[in-house]
């Protein structure tokens, strides 16, 4: 066994062990150190950056067997175990800076954090992280001195990376590599939220690679080795963490980072390709070799659109050029303090209690029209209040470590609703069987909604509606692009902070899953069937045809929702492997406007047997919205829904 | 003028290259052994009936009960054959086209055997290249050759079946002898080089080395095709018998190794 297989296999023993141990040296160290301040005074940014200095000086530092990334990967739920105690931080879900701090290196950035505010606490906060990678350094010197051969050259090298990068800017790209996943760790350690990602990696990293490379140093070999390492501490943790590669700036990293992860096959982090006009056609088939491997990876993302949209809320041409994902399938700048995920809300409470007022109306546009007011008034008066004073809220977030890598200047505001393929067929199927068939009215279908379609020919008419939001014809992919400008218009007219921006998305992660009871919809939809998902049509009352689906979903205003517009699909291996498939059904739906495809390959009969056998199929990784997840570490109830997804998706 | 067709299947990537349409005629001539699509081969409209998934509900038994608008809202009982005209099949067709044009991909006519219908065909065939979508016919071949003619100009690839060469043996197990078959792809080839030959490999009764080579010194003997291909048998057809009330016969499905095995005499 080569020694990547090895500590890849170490890993798969261990990391749950692993992380349950880490949570509780955390939580315990935490404890320990709040129990000896004698007084409250001290604000909590201090508390908090005298703490990471508290806990640099005594954490246990591991260097594991074969490793030449180390660091713990800190678990971000750790300050679940502490009872009755206010949670450190929730700042997640954003990209720091790593280009910058890349660049200056740990002690330049200390000089530089002294001016900003609670620059004290974020000095002492870097000093923190100096110390935490110097104790790398140094057990690894330690370890070097009863060791001999590959293993001490390995060793030493952790040694002396550690030791400079503790202070100094990398001149590697061994170095640049560590001193990401220190970064990364550290953050961990201070965040309760989740999915603080990667960036542009490619990007930002290629500089130190092509230096190595050019002066011999480094090997093609020796960098995807790397990377695999970095792929296996990144996947110790439970959270979801995006790595960002391709777009304008493809280059051999781009091809690496997608190669390492179709031969290591980790759960993390999950990779999102960036597809632009000049994409090769080597990336997108190294691509289709990643997606053969079944994890769902990579995500692919349109840049035309996505920029587009992210200059379109207001993030200038710099930052939305270079912009990464985060988490699932968030577009958002890197090094800009932002949460993806800062509130959400399901788009079909307001459209239900609109429908409740059962007012006449003489005609479709008169009905939409009233909807509209509906919808805005419902956003001004009952969302805008709560999503202020969240954003406040989370403007005063104590994250002191995250402060260093982040430009707090602007606040990116996410806000994820969902249901829209069912709001969008829904309002068709009023405007077909109420206004322009004259066949029913709508006090009827909504009564016939929540009694789960009683009535046979009511439900036969329904099913017979040749158009709906997924055939692709005209009439509802008018009505999907009228109705999502309308929503994202409506969310832009409103302010909720001179620096916040708010940052729309068309789904809410797993929601469809945990809302499936919800009573049947006017399109049709039975109680405990399927919602929609993303931008996707709803896969009842009507069957999908994937290309049309596809191209129904790309007449979603998503310049509207830079924050994310996933479509998800499932395809068989067979049909990925005919050649130049996948490509052209990517290149097909981004050139009609699509915004992101996500693309799950197992079958519903392979995940079935995994849910019974969980031992037999422990390797096989899904994605969960856009989070990935072994499956049989899954609830019951997720697992269910993606069998019964994987099911219908299929032909 | 109408089709009869049975299934518009979208989103095909089996039956010619790219991202392809395929198109079900109903009705065939032959009666091969190990058909998958049975529900193909009678050119009548049919009811299929799942019964695994009636409950009972009685909505097909009612006076209203009409074939050709029912649903059945457990999937029990659906109607197979419909007549379509030209327009509409092409409107179907040109849903996928941006597909098609970034794939290098089309429409493929299959059946049953599309041939059959040929008026049908050749109209269809002549409206999808003035709509310039590449086009394929699946075929067994079993039909007058003038009936190549009169699509050859429409027709950008043929996918040609042979089944097995002894001609006795063919008959037996698809009805027919292969004597017109044979001699159609000969001509067909001296009129156009799109054409793939498609091989069912049924074990006992064509999975062998000497089959594989009496084809082979076949073709050698014609001009040469643009592909062959093996295609393996599957039980995928086999619960679709049970739907128009037949029983399968069924034959073990071959393993790769054979087939790697069987392909390799055409690669010598």
């Amino acid at each position: 066994m080569s020694n990547i297989d090895a500590l890849k296999q170490q890993h798969l023993s261990m990391f749950e062990k692993k992380r349950d141990k880490h949570k509780k040296i955390l939580s315990e160290l935490y404890m320990e150190y709040i129990s000896k301040k004698s007084t409250n005074e001290e604000d909590n940014w201090e508390l908090f950056s005298n703490f990471y200095l508290y806990f640099s000086e005594r954490f246990p530092c591991e260097i594991y067997e074969n490793e030449k990334i180390v660091g713990t990967n800190w678990h971000w739920k750790w300050s679940t175990l502490i009872p009755n105690t206010v949670t450190p931080n929730n700042a997640g879900h954003f990209i720091p800076s790593f280009q910058d701090f890349l660049q200056k290196g740990v002690q330049e950035k200390i000089n530089e954090v002294k001016n900003l505010p609670h620059g004290a606490a974020l000095e002492t906060c870097l000093k923190a992280f100096s110390q935490y990678i110097k104790n790398y350094s140094d057990t690894a010197r330690k370890a070097c001195e009863s060791s001999c051969g590959e293993n001490k050259q390995r060793l030493l090298n952790i040694a002396n990376d550690c030791e400079h990068i503790s202070n100094h800017p990398p001149t590697s790209f061994r170095q640049a590599l560590q001193l990401i996943w220190f970064i990364k760790s550290f953050l961990d350690m201070e965040s309760n939220q989740a999915a603080i990602s990667l960036g542009r990696a490619d990007s930002y990293l290629y500089p130190y690679f092509e230096n190595d490379i050019k002066s011999g140093i480094l090997t093609y070999e020796d960098a995807k080795e790397l990377i695999m390492c970095f792929y296996i501490k990144a996947s110790e943790g439970d959270e979801s963490c995006m790595l960002t590669v391709g777009g304008d700036v493809e280059n051999e990293l781009t091809a690496l980072f997608i190669d390492a992860q179709t031969q290591i096959k980790m759960r993390q982090p999950s990779i999102a390709l960036r597809v632009c006009r000049s994409t090769s056609e080597q990336i997108l088939s190294k691509a289709t070799e990643l997606v053969l491997v079944g994890n769902g990876m990579p995500a692919y993302f349109n840049d035309d659109v996505i920029i587009k949209g992210l200059k379109n809320i207001g993030i200038n041409d710099k930052d939305s050029n270079d912009y990464g994902v985060v988490g699932c399938y968030e577009a958002a700048p890197q090094g800009v303090f932002s949460n993806t995920v800062a509130c959400s809300f399901n788009i079909f409470d307001p459209f239900s209690e609109f429908l409740e007022l059962k007012s006449e109306y003489t005609c479709f546009s008169e009905f939409l029209d009233a909807y509209k007011e509906h919808f805005d008034n419902y956003y001004k008066n009952r969302l805008l209040p709560r999503f202020k004073t969240s954003a406040e809220r989370d403007q005063a977030l104590v994250c002191p470590f995250a402060s260093t890598l982040l430009n707090k200047e602007k606040y990116i505001f996410g806000i994820n609703i969902s249901e829209t393929g069912i709001l969008i067929d829904s309002i068709h199927t009023i405007k077909k069987l109420v206004f322009d068939e004259k066949y029913t009215t709508i006090e009827y279908l909504l009564s016939q909604a929540k009694n789960d379609f009683t009535d046979d020919a009511l439900y036969e008419k329904i099913l017979n509606l040749k158009s709906y939001y997924g055939s692709n014809d005209k009439e509802s992919n008018e009505l999907a692009k009228e109705i999502t400008s309308y929503i994202g218009k409506v969310i832009r007219r409103y302010v909720i902070g001179d620096n916040v921006i708010i940052s729309p998305s068309l789904f809410i992660f797993t929601q469809d899953i945990w809302h499936r009871e919800h009573v049947g919809m006017v399109n049709g939809r039975k109680k405990g069937e399927l919602l929609s998902y993303g931008i996707m049509p709803c896969e009842a009352p009507h069957s999908n045809v994937l290309t049309s689906a596809l191209l129904s979903c790309a007449n979603v205003c998503a310049e509207y929702f830079p924050n994310g517009c996933p479509a998800m699909i499932r395809l068989d291996n067979k049909e990925i492997e005919q050649a130049n498939i996948l490509p052209s059904l990517i290149k097909t739906f981004f050139e009609a406007g699509g915004f992101h495809l996500a693309i799950n390959t197992l079958d519903a009969e392979t995940l079935q047997k995994a849910k019974e056998e969980p031992k037999e199929y422990s390797d096989i990784i899904v994605k969960i919205s856009g989070y990935s997840a072994h499956f049989t570490t899954l609830n019951e109830k997720i697992q269910n829904a993606v069998i019964e997804r994987a099911r219908s998706n299929s032909k | 003028m109408v089709g009869r067709i049975f299934d518009i299947q979208r989103f095909c990537t089996h039956d010619g290259p790219g991202i392809r349409t395929t198109v079900f005629f109903k009705g065939c001539n032959l009666r091969c052994a190990w058909c998958h699509n049975p529900e193909s081969q009678s050119s009548e409209k049919q009811i299929l009936f799942h019964m695994e998934k009636c409950t009972g509900c009685g909505r097909c038994i009612s006076p209203s009960f009409d074939a050709e608008s029912f649903i059945c809202f457990n999937g029990a009982k659906e109607l197979c054959g419909k007549d379509y005209t030209a327009d509409e099949v092409l409107g179907e067709i040109l849903k996928d086209k941006m597909f098609y044009d970034n794939s290098n991909g089309g429409v493929t006519f299959s059946g049953g055997e599309c041939m059959l219908q040929i008026d049908f065909l050749a109209e269809i065939l002549r409206l999808c290249k003035e709509n310039g979508i590449r086009t394929a016919v699946d075929t067994a071949g079993n039909v007058p050759f003038e009936y190549f003619e009169r699509i050859l100009e429409y027709t950008d690839l043929f996918l040609y079946d042979i089944k097995c060469f002894d001609s006795d043996k063919h008959k037996l197990y698809t009805g027919a002898g292969n004597e017109l078959i044979l001699e159609n792809l000969k001509r067909l080839l001296t009129r156009t080089q799109g054409v793939w030959i498609r091989i069912p490999i049924i074990p006992t009764v064509n999975d062998t080395i000497k089959e594989m080579k009496s084809i082979k010194s076949f073709l050698s003997s014609c001009k040469s095709p643009e592909r062959i291909e093996l295609l393996p048998y599957h039980t995928f057809g086999e619960s679709k018998y049970a739907t128009i009330n037949r029983t399968a016969r069924t034959f073990s499905t071959p393993d790769q190794s054979k087939i790697e095995l069987l392909k390799a005499v055409f690669d010598e």
